[in-house]
């Protein structure tokens, strides 16, 4: 089971909960999109919160395992991944 | 910056005639005034400049009459000419703080006065060691006491057309001490969020103050010669209650202003700490001189 | 092991201190920087700023300017293409809108801080452009102006933007209000976690607004030629961004804009977005020469981005031995007058150099009338982590607990979680505390004379990874150059040539690196978050694997052997058994002709795998009590740097951000009047530290390589900014018993609150 730690400000559709557990098909074939359209489902309203045009909202990036995955919704996650939604960091 | 006509006389009659033009401004070392025009802070269409004319650039010292000091002597030349850090350490002190070495090297005490900064690292000693200014004009010339040269921020006692020659110094008694202070927040390239210089006279007991004098710049419109904090010394043995009185006394005495420096609160209890401090100063100098 | 190239061999050029490749021509003032460059017929621009902080623009006249002999062209920003929503990615690391960039470079409709820029003048010389920019009439309708934070977030606040409402992740609230985003991290229960904790203390903290202070001020020249070709020489941070930016503002491809990155004086995050340049290129287009524009040092400070000013309050609950069971933290950071990420950053810095079981933070955004905050190294890090280390220090007097040993119980490693959720990698905070309380420095007696003391601080920055190119091509000598899109800033042409150097076996010497123009090399994203030696420096080793890869066809062919029986070993080309003798890179540039042509590696990388960096940092201080001025009497940086490359560049880093830290702890600050606008905009009254204000900083560098990197590198030009606020605010607390808790500690705040207490307090100082 992969892991999707909920943002706190999204929590409101969750009722609290701050990490919910999504199947993952196969080896390498479940992508991000996939995994937020099953949160949509069970939580109706996630979607359209964290997306904005068929891509994650600007300022969101998708972390997997501790690093930022730049292909975005088109990631693929692993059945244990730990799946975060936060902003992406540049620096002075 | 703007173009601008450049005159370098080499007679003071003839400075003096340039000068009182329209738009015409005297230049010594130019560290305040390319500045200020640069910044468009002033605008000047002539500049005179005074560092060829020989009667600003005297700097000269005789036991009985004291130190002559033209005012486009650049800051630099102080340092060098023997007597004056040891019989007014306060003016070496102030002419020091000015900037950097470079800007020593073009920096002179006449256009630190001529400025009219109440905050100008000088005019303080200047006041506390009695100096006299010499002004020429069209007219011919007159004096002015250091304490009444500046009138108030950026104004002097200078009319138009009329330059600042030489400032004159006469010998400090025989048995005193002199010393300036300034503080800044940081340790160079700062200007004096408030200053303060002391002139001591001890009697012959070399313990009881005979005379004093402290001046304060950069907390009030023009550098103030804080009568009654002298006073609170004299005659005393400068123990704590006369230090304390003294203190007091320029911190009454000031009438600071909120600024990006220091808030007026800070200015009127720095102007207590550094009297203190000054006349601390002016103690061991006299110590020191034996 | 550590200390290794990824062939197992120990460093041969990595580790040294050669001297710098741009050194000469930097010491003697031979290097070109941004307002050296001029051309036959060039025009000067000159801009026109707003007075106000906050004005309605009700209209402007330039005709009266334009009848000067001598000025060829005025714009507003009525002349900029209709502004639109197109969000892309900042310095900041989160995103912005150009409709809001359009704005900030040429005001429409309102000036909204004071310095915006509103018109913009072309002249045959910079005083005529001067006088032209004033006699431009423009009428304002005077607005109430809000600066302060807190001020700009109440109901009946001024409000900067009419259409803008609190965004809460993907949701916008409706009513109009100067809070333009709210962020928020949470892990468990957090009042469960204070209630047990045995010791919970809960502080608010001010920071004023500060500037990079960088020396070089902007500037920009540009050219638009009749085809519509355009050329822009700057000194920028990211001339890809440059062009992007310009680009994207006149709506132009990229392929019509070469950027022309010229020697950078300094940058700190500051020097990313564009200000001057497209006024530069507007200017051309309509005079057909090229324009240059020069700020001054007042234009600096009132027009470019400085860094927030914050309000913060900090909660910290431990138990008897030290351990935090939580952690609150709420924190509003002043974006200026356009939509910014800064609490964002912030929120993520925060508590990350810590675990915990329980926190909550909650950031504020807040659009105030001041120019538009920018990213200033390792942003937003020092402002948060600043309220944590005081809390940190009280709570470790409290326990009357070493404040090394309580930073060590609760220092996060690797598989940690950060505050907002992923999981460490090999990080190096605890080796770095360890170090501190191995130094000299921290176990020598802490100066014991009145008013004295010693205090400690942690800080924290992420780095970042980003997109670079770079190419190596072998010269028919040997020899090799490096070019890559990095402008150098911190001594990067002289680790890109190192770390070339290593892979190919090479003397530092032997090669020459570059930086090219935006038409010279493949993107590369920003000089900053301290990914250059990171990032550019993989795709530089990329690319000499790329170059190994082809020299390895050509000793095959030289020895008439098999490639796969070849291998290189980080000197030469070998043969296990063929018994020829090894090969170099070196010797091989002569037989590069007759074995095929000439060879270039390249590659471009946007690698995972950064490193983030943390730092503890030692003070002792002297606090004069009568004045309120503080001595450094003693300063030592310590840090977790990877592997530094070129030591001696690291340790300046190091220097470098310890003395910006310094002076934004002590003295820094932009002094506001009652109406909003800046009574300090130049360094006389906005004090830097001078050589004279700071002791000779200390360094310790602790090299936990990063595990991402193939030469370990991490990032290190942010992380040492952050310590220095909490580290000289506790040993202030502790020389005399007050906690300011509000920066900058500027004599006259110090001395304020020294009276307040009462010298008799200071003579016996009870922290
Ligand atoms: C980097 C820097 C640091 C500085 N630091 C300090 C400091 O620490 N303390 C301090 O007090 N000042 C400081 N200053 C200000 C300045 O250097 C001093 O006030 C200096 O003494 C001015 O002397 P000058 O010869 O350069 O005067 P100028 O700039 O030549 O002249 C100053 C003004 O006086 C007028 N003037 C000059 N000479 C005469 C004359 N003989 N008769 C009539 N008018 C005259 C000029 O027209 C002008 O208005 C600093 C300046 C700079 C640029």
């Amino acid at each position: 089971m992969a892991v999707v730690h909920v943002p706190s400000l999204l929590q409101d559709l969750t009722g609290g909960v701050e990490t919910v557990e999504v199947q993952v098909s196969g080896e390498g074939r479940t992508s991000v999109r996939q995994v937020v359209e099953e949160l949509d489902r069970r939580f109706p309203g996630f979607a359209a919160r964290l997306l904005w045009e068929d891509d994650l909202m600007p300022g969101i990036a998708v972390f997997i395992d501790g690093e930022q995955n730049r292909l975005g919704l088109r990631a693929k996650i692993a059945g244990d991944s730990q799946i975060f939604f936060i902003p992406p960091v540049v620096g002075g | 910056m703007k173009p601008l006509e450049y005159h370098a006389p080499g007679a003071l009659d003839d400075a003096v005639r340039l000068s009182a033009e329209a738009g015409a401004s005297p230049l010594a070392g130019g560290t305040d005034l390319i500045v200020q025009h640069r910044m468009g802070r002033v605008e000047v269409a002539h500049m005179v400049d005074l560092k060829k004319i020989p009667e600003l650039n005297v700097l000269e010292f005789d036991k009985k009459s004291g130190l002559r000091l033209g005012a486009a002597v650049p800051c630099a030349a102080l340092a060098e000419c023997e007597p004056i850090g040891r019989l007014y350490p306060s003016l070496l002190e102030g002419a020091e703080l000015i900037g950097s070495t470079q800007i020593q090297s073009r920096a002179s005490v006449g256009g630190n006065l001529c400025n009219g900064s109440p905050a100008a690292d000088t005019i303080c000693a200047l006041i506390v060691l009695d100096a006299v200014c010499v002004i020429q004009g069209a007219n011919g010339s007159r004096e002015v006491a250091a304490k009444d040269f500046m009138t108030g921020p950026g104004e002097t006692a200078l009319n138009k057309g009329e330059l600042l020659v030489e400032i004159r110094v006469p010998p400090p008694a025989p048995l005193s001490g002199n010393g300036y202070l300034r503080f800044i927040p940081r340790n160079e390239m700062d200007i004096a969020v408030v200053c303060v210089a002391a002139h001591l006279v001890f009697d012959k007991d070399r313990e009881t103050c005979l005379d004093a004098k402290i001046a304060v710049g950069a907390a009030a419109p023009t550098p103030l010669l804080v009568e009654q904090a002298g006073r609170a010394l004299i005659g005393s043995k400068l123990d704590e209650p006369a230090l304390k009185a003294a203190a007091q006394a320029a911190s009454k005495a000031v009438r600071p202003i909120d600024d990006a420096r220091g808030t007026a609160e800070y200015r009127r209890h720095m102007a207590g700490v550094l009297t203190r401090r000054a006349v601390g100063m002016a103690v061991n100098r006299f110590k020191e001189s034996g | 092991m550590e200390k290794q190239t990824p062939g197992g061999r120990p460093y041969k050029v990595i580790g040294t201190r050669p001297i710098r490749h741009d050194g000469e021509d930097k010491v003697t003032g031979r290097a070109q920087s941004g307002a050296d460059i001029s051309f036959r017929d060039q025009l000067y621009g000159k801009v026109l700023r707003s007075p106000h902080p906050h004005a309605r623009i009700v209209s402007i006249d330039a005709s009266k300017a334009l009848a000067m002999p001598g000025v060829e062209a005025v714009i507003t920003g009525a002349e900029l293409p209709q502004p639109h929503d197109r969000m892309f990615l900042s310095g900041e690391g989160g995103v912005e809108n150009f409709r809001y960039v359009n704005d900030r470079v040429l005001a429409s409709g309102k000036a909204l801080f004071e310095g915006h820029p509103i018109a913009a003048v072309a002249a045959k010389d910079i005083w005529t452009a001067e006088e032209a920019v004033k006699a431009i009439e423009v009428t304002y309708e005077v607005l109430p102006a809000v600066t302060d934070v807190l001020k700009a977030m109440q109901p009946d606040a001024p409000l900067l933007h009419e259409e803008i409402t609190t965004e809460t992740l993907g949701e916008k609230k409706k009513e109009s209000t100067n809070v333009c985003r709210h962020t928020q991290h949470k892990r468990g229960d957090v009042d469960q976690g204070f209630s047990a904790a045995d010791v919970v203390i809960e502080r608010e903290f001010t920071t004023s607004t500060v500037h990079q202070g960088y020396i070089e001020p902007h500037n920009a020249t540009a050219l638009y030629r009749s085809d519509g070709q355009i050329t822009i020489w700057t000194s920028t941070q990211a001339p890809f961004w440059v062009r992007r930016d310009v680009a994207e503002l006149l709506e132009l491809p990229l392929s019509t804009i070469k950027v022309v990155p010229l020697e950078i004086g300094g940058g700190f995050g500051g020097k990313i977005a564009v200000y001057l340049e497209p006024l530069a290129v507007l200017l051309s287009k309509k005079t057909g020469k090229p324009v240059k524009l020069v700020m001054n040092r007042q234009e600096v400070f009132l027009a470019t981005g400085p860094a927030s000013s914050t309000a913060t309050r900090i909660k910290i609950g431990v138990k008897k031995d030290g351990t935090i069971t939580a952690a609150a933290a709420h924190l509003v950071y002043e974006a200026g007058a356009f939509p910014s990420n800064w609490a964002v950053m912030g929120s993520m810095c925060v508590l990350a150099p810590y675990k915990m079981e329980t926190l909550l933070i909650d950031a504020f955004d807040v659009l105030t009338n001041t120019p538009k905050v920018m990213a200033y190294r390792a942003p937003s890090s020092p402002q948060a982590i600043f309220g944590v280390e005081s809390v940190l220090d009280e709570i470790a007097l409290e326990l009357g607990m070493d404040p090394l040993e309580l930073r060590m119980k609760n220092a996060v490693e690797e598989g940690d979680r950060r505050a907002d959720g992923p999981k460490f990698p090999r990080i190096g905070l605890k080796e770095t505390i360890q170090a501190a309380m191995d130094s000299e420095h921290y176990k020598s007696p802490a100066p014991s004379g009145p008013n004295q003391s010693r205090a400690v601080a942690v800080g924290f920055w992420f780095n970042a990874g980003l997109q670079s190119s770079a190419t190596v091509g072998i010269n028919m000598d040997g020899t090799a150059s490096v070019v890559t899109g990095s402008v150098d800033i911190g001594g990067s042409r002289a680790s890109m040539a190192m770390m070339a150097a290593e892979a190919l076996g090479l003397k530092a010497e032997e090669v020459r690196p570059s930086v090219a123009d935006t038409d010279a090399i493949g993107h590369t994203d920003v000089t900053g978050g301290s990914r250059t030696t990171f990032a550019t420096g993989m795709a530089v080793y990329e690319a000499c694997q790329d170059v190994l890869g082809q020299l390895k066809k050509r000793v095959a062919t030289l020895w008439e052997l098999p490639e796969e029986e070849i291998e290189f070993d980080g000197s030469a080309f070998q043969h296990a058994d063929n018994g020829k003798d090894p090969m170099t890179v070196k010797e091989l540039g002569a037989k590069l002709t007759a074995t095929g042509g000439p060879v270039m590696g390249h590659s471009s990388v946007a690698p995972t795998g950064v490193g983030a960096s943390f730092g503890v940092h030692i003070a002792d201080v002297e606090v004069d009590p009568e004045t309120g001025k503080v001595t450094v009497l003693r300063y030592t940086v310590v840090q977790d740097v990877g592997q530094a490359i070129h030591p001696s560049y690291v340790e300046g880093q190091m220097q470098g951000g310890a003395v910006q830290g310094i002076g934004w702890a002590l003295n820094e600050e932009y002094v506001r009047n009652d109406e909003g606008k800046m009574m300090n905009p130049s360094f006389l009254d906005y004090r830097v530290p001078t050589m004279l204000d700071v002791p000779s900083i200390e360094t310790i560098l602790v090299e936990v390589p990063n595990p991402g990197h193939p030469y370990g590198v991490r990032g290190v030009g942010e992380t040492p900014i952050v310590p220095p606020l909490g580290t000289l605010h506790n040993a202030i607390a502790r020389a005399v018993g007050v906690r300011m808790r509000s920066l900058p500690m500027s004599p006259p705040k110090l001395s304020a609150a020294l009276q307040a207490k009462g010298l008799e307090a200071i003579a016996a100082p009870t922290p």
